[in-house]
């Protein structure tokens, strides 16, 4: 790409290097300063629970380390598959209408809703303000036809009950709305601020070129996107495969219809409390780091997300 | 997980934590340990209790429902020496886990039990004993009287028993009786059924008489307790770390076949009695309900709300030919006793108050377990007029014919209902076509919670 995307428009210009030798050490020095708080928080609930983690996923209750055995254990498990199943099928849904929504709604809101768009990029997050157990609620409230508001709609659809809306094979597409609902208005306000750092010269030349707004979309302002679009669909990629709290809820609220492992997360949340398992419970969040991390190489390396000054 | 994504940042922290990774599981691998987790397979609880020491007159915490809290502050009122920590919380009602995820972290952190508990799944009581969990007192070891357990409704202590010792008080039953409108079913000319094979008839009679009209549901998690545990279906029967199923059964599949007919002329309702949409739909139109004991204050009248003077019950449905009378059980809380207790004494009173004392009871809006309790419960009842008749017989009626055979495991047989059955049920299997599907679901979930299955 020939565009750096780290060239903001209106950038203050260069200034002259300061002497170095003299306050460098002290910057330094505050700059750990700055950093340390957050450091002994992240060591403390960040890293050392994960290195924790990693040490229960490899031993047994009695602390005996037993290699790769709760891998296979939990690997044989019954629930382990299909709640893989559930959350790809899942995955796939919701990061589809996620990238293909937020970036056609931030275009959107970047070109011809310009006018609108403060009001729009505050509408379009209020959701995400909402924490994710309220907005589950909504949602149930919205698909059961019995009280929904858009109940005409659910009929029409031909669903006559909370039940017939949550059948198996809908969960994903239910879960997904549910997600989108509230995850997508961060996102779209972050690549609104992506395409405020495209150069205005950029597009101007496209429109003298004689290039549509789809076609500047398409040819300018989405591979300039490339980057915060990968980094959209990492942190995506990460939270979604964690999903907990949407599955929980809905499973509670219709008294057990969901699964009660219906989603990795919370089939680890059924080995630990309900089968005093940690071991396993933690196994498989180490099943989801990997696929974490495995995504994230794929992503990084397939974008060049971190390559600096290109 | 963010803090993980934070490391992408770096390429290499990112492939140092990967070295670490591949660090640790080298290490791992060259391991000598079983991965098999002990805390899983469930062993036979300790047959003496040595409790803590303990300090008299120490402060003691209860967790208990909305519902049975009003109880406890009277209690707390009348008995001002005590000095008592009132903790409000869901009742671990519903599936939500909510005392294991505390209880398991408290044993973990190896302090912060409660004192005393109420659940409203009394399946709480068997997980409560599983060996890697064990956290609750035996009650029939010198702190509940023998006469006093000897005094609970037959098998209301069953689930509380576990290796011939018992961890709970039962607080009530929901013993299984049918429901009936007797408004409606005298204004339709029909009688009230006596048999299984009576009310399958009706069911086709009244598809055809009065379409719309329903007399049972099979929507929601209670079917396998309401219909299965009824016809004795062997499909929930444990007996030390074994649970054995055979849903091929005959009681199993003639029962299955009933419930097909009735869904299939929509006499039975494949919707919850508990769905919003069953209320719009058959509040009036719900002819008969097969249910606990509770159905009737519950259901009929605070959801349906049926006038006072119209709902019935009538005993527990059997086959044609059945020699002893069988009905199932849906719910019923329990009070436990943490064996941390530092003040077991005062615990095990306010335990015993609760699940016996009339004072209690009597304002109790469900079934007393204590069958002197129930005896002042029902004559209170009747004073309130809400029934057509008394009620009072058919309550102790089915409270003594609760079959025997049907286990109560540290899984729930409602949750394996509700998640692999509802579902398949709402869009259109038959129930007989799915009973192979019920038995691997019940299999697999008792061998993940450390059973044998045989």
């Amino acid at each position: 790409m020939a565009l750096s995307l780290r060239a903001r428009p209106g950038d203050a210009p260069v200034l002259p290097a300061r002497p170095r030798a003299r306050r460098g050490a002290s910057r330094g020095r505050a700059g750990y300063g700055f950093v340390s708080a957050y450091f002994v928080l992240l060591l403390l609930f960040g890293v050392a629970p994960t290195v924790y983690a990693v040490w229960l996923a490899f031993t047994n209750s009695s602390g005996q380390l037993v290699g790769l055995g709760n891998f296979t254990e939990v690997l044989h498990d019954y629930r382990f598959l299909p709640a893989f199943e559930d959350v790809a099928v899942y995955l796939v849904i919701w990061l589809i209408i996620l990238v293909v929504a937020v970036v056609g709604l931030a275009l959107m809101l970047h070109g011809r809703l310009r006018r609108a768009s403060a009001v729009s990029r505050f509408v379009f997050y209020l959701p995400g303000a909402l924490a994710g157990a309220a907005s589950a609620l909504v949602w149930m409230f919205m698909l059961d036809p019995s009280v929904s508001p858009v109940a005409w709609l659910l009929h029409g659809l031909g669903y006559s009950s909370f039940a017939d809306v949550i059948a198996p094979q809908r969960l994903p597409v239910v879960f997904a709305v549910m997600a989108f609902w509230t995850g997508a208005g961060g996102w779209i306000v972050v690549m609104y601020g992506a395409l405020n750092n495209i150069p205005g010269e950029l597009l101007e030349a496209a429109r003298i070129d004689g290039a549509s707004a789809l076609q500047t979309a398409w040819r300018v302002q989405i591979p300039l996107l490339r980057k915060w679009i990968a980094y959209m669909v990492i942190l995506a990629f990460a939270t979604g495969t964690q999903l907990f709290v949407e599955p929980q809820l809905v499973g509670e609220a219709s008294l057990g219809e969901v699964s009660d492992s219906w989603s990795p997360n919370q089939l680890a949340y059924q080995y630990a409390f309900h089968s005093n398992n940690f071991n396993d419970a933690s196994t498989v969040s180490i099943y989801l780091l990997i696929l974490g991390l495995a995504c994230a190489a794929l992503v990084v390396f397939r974008t060049g997300l971190f390559e600096a000054g290109q | 997980m963010q803090q993980h994504i934070a490391k992408y940042h770096r390429r290499r922290a990112k492939w140092a934590s990967v070295a670490v990774l591949a660090a640790l599981a080298g290490a791992a691998l060259s391991a000598c340990g079983s991965a098999n987790n002990p805390d899983q397979a469930a062993t036979t609880a300790p047959s003496t209790f040595h409790a803590v020491t303990q300090s008299s007159g120490s402060p003691i915490t209860v967790w208990v429902d909305s519902t049975r809290l009003p109880g406890v502050q009277q209690y707390a009122k009348t008995h001002p020496g005590v000095k008592l920590n009132i903790v409000t919380y869901n009742g671990d009602a519903d599936g939500s886990n909510y005392l294991q995820t505390k209880i398991e972290l408290f044993n973990r952190a190896g302090s912060g039990w409660p004192d005393v508990v109420f659940s409203e799944e009394y399946n709480d009581a068997s997980w409560s004993t599983g060996s890697g969990t064990d956290w609750v007192a035996p009650l029939d070891e010198g702190l509940v009287p023998q006469s006093t357990l000897a005094d609970f409704a037959p098998n209301a202590l069953a689930p509380c028993t576990d290796d011939g010792h018992v961890y709970c008080l039962r607080n009530d039953i929901g013993q299984n009786m049918l429901w009936y409108n007797a408004t409606l079913m005298k204004k339709f000319g029909y009688q009230v059924p006596t048999t299984w094979e009576q009310y399958e008839a009706l069911g086709a009679q009244v598809a055809k008489q009065h379409p719309g009209y329903i007399i049972g549901s099979v929507g929601d998690a209670w079917t396998p307790e309401v219909y299965f545990w009824a016809s004795q279906c062997p499909a929930n029967q444990i007996t030390g770390n074994t649970v054995s199923v055979n849903t091929s059964n005959q009681n199993c599949t003639k029962m299955a076949s009933l419930l097909d007919a009735g869904v299939a002329n929509k006499s039975l309702t494949t919707q919850s009695a508990f769905a919003d949409s069953f209320v719009k739909q058959y509040a009036a139109k719900t002819l008969m309900l097969i249910g606990p004991s509770w159905y009737g204050q519950y259901v009929f009248n605070a959801a349906l709300h049926v006038p006072a003077g119209e709902v019935a019950a009538a005993p527990p449905l059997t086959w044609a030919g059945q020699a002893t009378p069988t009905t199932g059980d849906v719910g019923g809380g329990i009070w436990m006793v943490s064996k941390y207790s530092k003040n077991l004494s005062a615990a095990v009173a306010l335990a015993q108050y609760m699940a016996t004392n009339n004072a209690y009871q009597l304002t109790a809006p469900t079934y007393p377990a204590y069958q002197p309790a129930a005896t002042a419960w029902l004559a209170a009842q009747a004073k309130q007029h809400y029934f057509a008749g008394n009620v009072s017989s058919v309550f102790t009626q089915a409270a003594t014919e609760i079959w025997g055979g049907w286990g109560s495991g540290r899984y729930s047989q409602e949750n394996i209902w509700a998640a692999t059955m509802v579902p398949r049920i709402t869009n259109g299997a038959t129930i007989s076509s799915l009973l192979g599907t019920w038995q691997t679901a019940i299999e697999n979930q008792a061998q993940s919670f450390g059973y044998k299955v045989g």
